[in-house]
């Protein structure tokens, strides 16, 4: 995860798709290759790869992708049929899905979360619905 | 047999120089063929026409990515090969293709080594490197009067620093081939066919059907200086990097703004630039960068 901007911009310039801070973007953004989002998206983001959602950015918007991580805001559900990682600034107002879920100290959710490997495992409690703030990091293992 | 066609005027004449050389480098491998010398505006295309109707298959462009942009819109069949030998004072296109100086060029040509890459297109006119609006332009305009001698290079470091200060943001409006639409203020807006930019990720190919966009929202005065001299590092500005793939754009602004193409001026907005149908054969070197 980017905790700090180095990072964020390493990650960033691997991206084939990269929209920048200062930019508004509206309707769906689809793409087989990664995706890095550091300004505002109000639609729909679909990729075979990772999205990246930067510090600054702000999304209005459902995400679907392989692995997904998030260290600005998300208003929208959040499916990584891999991995979803919530670093300590992101802010995730949704319903979430994963396959591997991990949310950092200080991060903010507020939804249903689903571990999609488990969801065949009724006896397994699976989902939370109460807003929270999560002040661990949460992994399958825990549960 | 080849049909060169020379552009005296490229690169502030460049040609008058080494063109006994180069002839006689030609005639050494081979490939000696027929010359023709550009009188002025339009004749590029005037002399591609008439190789064409002679039964020419392969005309190479003496020149840089100008040269090449009218040689590019006169070739109107298919089984036409473009070579260059690069004296301009952009030469995008040889560079992507491994084509470094006259002397490689002579090389390159000898071998014929010929690969389909794709073709942009504004309105009606056809580009092969790059498309731009915002800051580019100037820099194009600057180089050209640095080659041209009638800036010399403090007068030209004075003009760029000049132009940094000065030059304003231009608010743009995008669509992406009808899907998503963004808007942003512009530094510069570049569209490439291709690995022309080297901040994009390498998978960008001029053969992948595909246009890449690159948008700079916005420089401080001495980032812009050296995105200018071309020592801005991009791949570390992100945030104020944009970079999207698309068939088709869309671009509107509240004033029509200027649209370059291969370094020349050839639209302004509102404009819609999309790959075209149409593929270039073109000679290439074994050291491309696709």
């Amino acid at each position: 995860m980017f905790n700090r901007k180095e990072e964020f911009v390493a990650q960033a310039g691997a991206a084939e798709t990269v929209v920048g801070t200062s930019v508004k973007l509206k309707g769906t953004l689809k793409s087989d290759g990664d995706i890095t989002v550091d300004g505002s998206v109000n639609g729909e983001i679909k990729t075979k790869g990772t999205v990246t959602i930067g510090p600054n950015a702000n999304i209005i918007a459902n995400v679907h992708a392989k692995n997904v991580n998030v260290a600005g805001t998300v208003q929208g559900n959040v499916v990584a049929t891999d991995r979803l990682n919530v670093s300590e600034s992101g802010r995730v107002y949704g319903d979430i899905s994963a396959n591997i879920l991990s949310i950092s100290a200080g991060a903010l959710f507020s939804g249903k979360s689903t571990m999609a490997e488990n969801i065949k495992e009724p006896e397994i409690e699976l989902t939370a619905e109460k807003e929270e703030i999560v002040e661990d990091v949460l992994e399958p293992a825990t549960k | 047999m080849y049909y060169y066609i020379i552009n005296p005027a490229s690169g502030g004449g460049k040609i008058n120089k080494i063109q006994d050389k180069l002839k006689e480098r030609l005639r050494e491998l081979g490939i000696a063929g027929e010359f023709a010398k550009s009188t002025g505006p339009g004749d590029v295309a005037r002399l591609t026409h008439m190789a064409i109707e002679r039964g020419y298959k392969t005309i190479v462009a003496v020149g840089g990515d100008g040269t090449i942009n009218e040689i590019i819109n006169a070739i109107a069949s298919p089984s036409v090969a473009l070579g260059m030998i690069p004296m301009g004072f952009s030469n995008e296109l040889a560079t992507m293709l491994g084509i470094t100086d006259w002397q490689t060029a002579c090389n390159i040509l000898a071998a014929r080594k010929v690969e389909q890459v794709d073709l942009g297109l504004i309105n009606d006119k056809l580009f092969v490197t790059a498309a731009s609006i915002g800051f580019d332009n100037i820099l194009f305009d600057l180089k050209r009067k640095q080659q041209d001698g009638a800036l010399g290079r403090f007068a030209y470091s004075a003009k760029l620093s000049a132009a940094a200060r000065t030059f304003k943001p231009i608010h743009l409006d995008f669509n992406f081939d009808g899907k998503y639409s963004v808007e942003t203020d512009c530094f510069n807006f570049s569209l490439s066919n291709g690995a022309f930019l080297s901040y994009l990720p390498q998978k960008s190919k001029p053969q992948d059907n595909m246009l890449d966009a690159v948008l700079i929202s916005h420089l401080s005065h001495s980032d812009a200086v050296k995105y200018g001299q071309g020592t801005l590092d991009l791949a570390r500005k992100l945030g104020q990097v944009s970079v999207f793939h698309t068939k088709k754009i869309t671009i509107t602004s509240k004033e029509p703004v200027t649209v370059s193409a291969d370094g020349k001026a050839v639209a302004e907005t509102p404009v819609t630039i999309e790959v075209s149908d149409r593929k270039l054969k073109v000679i290439v070197s074994r050291k491309r960068r696709f």
